[in-house]
């Protein structure tokens, strides 16, 4: 089955395609604050615990880069984010869900 | 119907985050969809938190306003913020009680359907409050009591969501059984730690279908808005040549 949204997209101001450039040399963290955390909440948990859940995601790294830059069913795509930079994020991503899978246990 | 406070899984979690801020997830389960989870922070928005046909109906809404299903009061308390004579209804307990406490001047334990003190201006039915009608066919009973609540000239402002979404296939085409109830018919099955909530049936309907229920019941609806996701705002009045 599908998920049904319960509630409202809560950035719809963020255009489906985002011009978001992030700082050449910019770590994944820095990347993250600026343009994922109003969606995905500051620890990836999602904002307000909704759909956008990040940290407990079983993607592999290339898919992850395939969402960010060509977006999803709702989340904007972020072309200008690539290289080095991307790299860094993904890593950054997938640093969240080992905090919580600590956390768990 | 009110709910009875012992089966008011909202209301609790509601009243539980705003005493304490535990933010535990109201469980929700649907017959279509995936199990969710629906967090009591939300449902404490601030205009700037609100999905974006949130803020263009409170933008929109004038005069004497009345909520419908409040909930934790939000947009409520930011009309009333702003000046504005609003009142909230509800039929969850402690919801009621979370909007006292927070401060909105006129709050009432009430069943929209049951409601007899108008009139109002402006009707407002956010995060697709319009399901309180549960199926196509209570859009009838909807609209006569709308009619009896709003003043000349009021408007009801409303958001639902068109849910063809969930019925997507991979290559883009919708499976749809058309001798089964309506796609947007959806029963809901809520909990909050121990507390279960009595199954009730929401509406989320397409803004084909509202607008030819809302002609039907002499009514115009014009879409002010749409959202990013199958989701739209809709302004309905009272058609100028129908007698109320
Ligand atoms: C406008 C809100 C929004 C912003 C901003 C946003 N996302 Fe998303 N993201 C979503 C939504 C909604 C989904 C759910 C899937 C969909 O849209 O189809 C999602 C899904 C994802 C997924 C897939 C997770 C999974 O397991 O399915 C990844 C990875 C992701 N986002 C990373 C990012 C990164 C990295 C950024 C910042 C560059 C970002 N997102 C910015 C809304 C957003
Ligand atoms: C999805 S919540 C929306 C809460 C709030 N409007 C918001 O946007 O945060 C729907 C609310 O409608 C209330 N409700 C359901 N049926 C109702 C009815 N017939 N009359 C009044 N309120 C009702 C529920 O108790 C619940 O609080």
């Amino acid at each position: 089955m599908k998920k049904l949204l319960l509630v409202l997209m809560l950035m719809p101001t963020v255009l489906m395609a985002s011009d978001y450039q992030p700082a050449a040399g910019a770590n994944g963290a820095q990347i993250y604050r600026e343009a994922c955390a109003a969606c995905h909440g500051d620890d990836g948990m999602g904002k307000f615990g909704l759909f956008f859940d990040l940290s407990t995601s079983v993607m592999l790294a290339d898919e992850m880069k395939k969402v960010i830059q060509q977006g999803g069913m709702m989340m904007p795509s972020f072309a200008n984010i690539n290289g080095k930079e991307l790299d860094g994020l993904v890593a950054y991503i997938q640093s969240l869900g080992d905090v919580v899978a600590v956390k768990e246990k | 119907m009110l709910i009875n406070k012992h089966e008011d899984p909202i209301g609790s979690a509601l009243l539980d985050f705003y005493q304490t801020s535990e933010d535990t997830n109201i469980q929700v389960e649907m017959d279509i969809a995936e199990k969710d989870t629906l967090a009591p922070s939300y449902f404490f928005r601030s205009f700037d938190e609100c999905p974006q046909l949130e803020r263009v109906a409170l933008q929109q809404a004038s005069g004497k306003v009345l909520d419908v299903g409040a909930g934790a009061g939000s947009h409520s308390l930011y009309l009333q913020q702003n000046g504005m004579d609003v009142t909230a209804i509800d039929v969850s307990p402690h919801s009621v009680s979370v909007m006292q406490k927070r401060g909105l001047s006129k709050v009432k334990l009430a069943d929209f359907f049951e409601f007899n003190e108008g009139a109002f201006d402006t009707l407002l039915f956010l995060m697709n409050g319009i399901g309180l009608v549960k199926t196509l066919d209570g859009f009838d009973a909807f609209f006569k009591k709308a009619k009896t609540l709003l003043a000349p000239n009021g408007q009801i402002l409303l958001d639902s969501s068109d849910l063809i979404y969930m019925y997507e296939e991979d290559d883009g085409s919708y499976l749809i059984d058309l001798n089964d109830k309506y796609h947007g018919e959806v029963e809901f099955n809520l909990s909050y730690k121990k507390i279960k909530g009595a199954p009730f049936r929401w509406l989320y309907v397409s803004e084909e279908l509202l607008i030819d229920a809302a002609q039907q019941s002499g009514f115009e609806c014009e879409i002010i808005q749409h959202g990013p996701h199958y989701d739209y705002l809709a302004k309905l009045t009272v058609q100028a040549s129908s007698p109320i």
